[in-house]
């Protein structure tokens, strides 16, 4: 059962469509990636989803049973959190709380245990005017998920973090997934492929596909074998014989370190692997890769 | 009105953290002192001023104790008018630009909430202010020029009062509808000088007008009588009502 499913959503801004007759759903407790270039209608969904913004035209579906005021039941991060700086961390943390429906006594507890995960114990009693952007990002994180709710909004989590905040941020989201479902926006896939177990790919206002992430990588390309060696005699004279063996297509990259393409992966690895021991060649790297996400991403976008 | 009572704590402690609450009143007394001060000593005043020949003599008549809280009336009705919108310009169009009053609206908190809770806070701040500043120009008063009437100092302290939660719930209206802070402080100022100045072109038809509570608290302060307000009074509380609903539209546009 989805939690929301959006039918033909579509929201212009005067002239421009930011986002045109938009379909997907969302189901429940995975982390789905909200991925597509800048200016994609990513974070025009994700208002509309979070309720900020009313789609011009096309609705939303809820699932049955739900509250019909979804917040209630769903938390959200914007792209650039506010929050308000005369706030101390921990007021911002019992505020949202209690806006959210949650006892005094609740919400108290909430707090201590989200403030936790989120490393901000000792500077919960700091004005949130002074936190750094990655406190701030980690606080909105903490916040947005103070009541439980069965959905998540995150609007760019990660983009505007360092290699440590972005870390941080990202384990959260791996431990919150069990309990919730997870929409982020991103336009960086590597983000994505981390965390995330589902993908709708965006572009220019529209929706190109959603799909499993792990369908995606396996429908992404072909595997293909990496190959290096050690620079020698004996090397280059095994590299020149290889194409010898039957299911190889094509060989391509340099003389020591290659690809060599094929459509029958598992046969040509033994083959490549025995020859290479036979021959007494010296192997420095030997795998099995695909066609990465990332250049499906650029090839889709392009196409679309 | 869910999430009213948590709106109305954040006001509150925004108000009180932010200074509002400290210079606000600070503006009435000084505004409020001052008056009666400066009627009571001009003579000396201008006498220390110099620039006058040897022999000179002022003579000033002490005006009434009620014209003097009049004057500082008509000081409330302009500076203190000013301070007032300046203070709540911005109350919700800042929220909207910095992005706080998503962080509020995306919780389950119903719009009118969100509105009432400025209101609320800030009729208090006002009304604080307002009687610090008229209490101590009252004080002053009595103890410099004479004993004002009590009855027609409370009963026009109560109908400005009426006047400026008035004013205080058109700034909220338009800064809920308005981007620019200082656009709704405009309004704010310029409706109340469009209502005055109607008040005064047509003063026998349109008494009924909010700017009738403040030109009733001024002549009963300085006539002792006073005209019909009960209309006034009433055409106010239902503007303040209309303004809010349209406050709350005001946000509903946002999204859409």
């Amino acid at each position: 059962m989805n939690l929301i499913t959006a039918e033909g959503l579509s929201r212009s801004y005067g002239n421009t469509e930011a986002l045109s007759k938009a379909s997907f759903a969302i189901g429940e407790q995975r982390c789905i990636a909200l991925l597509g270039p800048n200016g994609a209608g990513k974070t025009t969904t994700l208002s509309i989803l979070a309720g900020l913004l009313e789609p011009t035209s096309g609705k939303l579906v809820m699932q049955a049973g739900l509250s019909t005021d979804r917040r209630h039941w769903m938390g959200f991060l914007p792209q650039h959190p506010a929050f308000f700086g005369w706030m101390t961390g921990r007021e911002t943390m019992i505020t949202a709380g209690r806006l959210c429906g949650l006892t005094a006594k609740e919400a108290a507890k909430r707090s201590e245990e989200l403030l936790e995960t989120a490393g901000l114990v000792e500077a919960a009693n700091r004005r949130v005017s002074g936190y750094s952007g990655g406190m701030k990002q980690r606080l909105g994180l903490a916040q947005a998920v103070i009541h439980r709710p069965r959905l998540l909004l995150l609007d760019e989590p990660v983009s505007a973090l360092d290699p440590i905040g972005r870390r941080d941020v990202l384990t959260m989201l791996d431990a919150w997934k069990r309990e919730m479902t997870i929409v982020l926006s991103t336009h960086v896939l590597h983000d994505a492929e981390q965390v995330c177990d589902e993908l709708i790919l965006m572009n220019r206002g529209q929706v190109v596909m959603q799909g499993q992430m792990d369908e995606l990588r396996r429908s992404a390309g072909q595997p293909f074998l990496r190959v290096a060696v050690e620079e020698n005699e004996a090397s280059s004279l095994w590299v020149e014989g290889l194409n010898r063996i039957p299911g190889i297509l094509k060989i391509d990259g340099g003389k020591f370190d290659f690809h060599i393409h094929t459509d029958k992966i598992d046969s040509v690895r033994e083959k490549v692997l025995r020859s290479a021991l036979n021959e007494g060649v010296k192997l420095l790297a030997f795998e099995v890769s695909r066609t990465s996400l990332e250049q499906w991403f650029v090839e889709a976008v392009q196409q679309a | 009105m869910i999430g009213f009572n948590i709106l109305l704590h954040k006001e509150w402690r925004e108000a009180l953290r932010s200074g509002k609450f400290i210079w606000l009143p600070a503006v009435f007394l000084l505004l409020g002192l001052a008056q009666p001060l400066t009627a009571k000593f001009m003579p000396d005043i201008l006498a220390s001023a110099g620039n006058l020949p040897e022999g000179t003599i002022i003579q000033i008549p002490i005006p009434k104790p009620g014209e003097v809280i009049a004057q500082t009336l008509s000081q409330f009705g302009t500076v203190g008018l000013l301070a007032i919108c300046l203070a709540f310009m911005g109350t919700i169009s800042a929220e909207r630009r910095n992005g706080t009053a998503a962080w509020v609206l995306v919780k389950p908190v119903s719009l009118f909430a969100y509105v009432a809770s400025k209101w609320v806070v800030q009729c208090f701040i006002v009304g604080f202010s307002f009687g610090l500043g008229f209490g101590g120009a009252w004080y002053y008063t009595y103890l410099l020029i004479g004993p004002p009437d009590t009855q027609a100092v409370l009963i026009s302290a109560i109908l400005y009062f009426c006047w400026l939660m008035f004013i205080c719930t058109v700034t909220i209206t338009a800064s809920a509808w308005l981007r620019s802070p200082a656009a709704a402080a405009f309004v704010a100022l310029g409706s109340s000088t469009v209502l005055q100045l109607l008040l005064g072109l047509f003063e026998d038809k349109l008494s009924w007008l909010p700017s009738g509570l403040n030109a009733a608290a001024m002549s009963t302060l300085t006539i002792g009588e006073s005209p019909p307000w009960v209309g006034s009074i009433f055409v106010t509380i239902m503007f303040v009502a209309a303004l809010m609903l349209v406050s709350v539209r005001g946000l509903r546009k946002m999204k859409g």
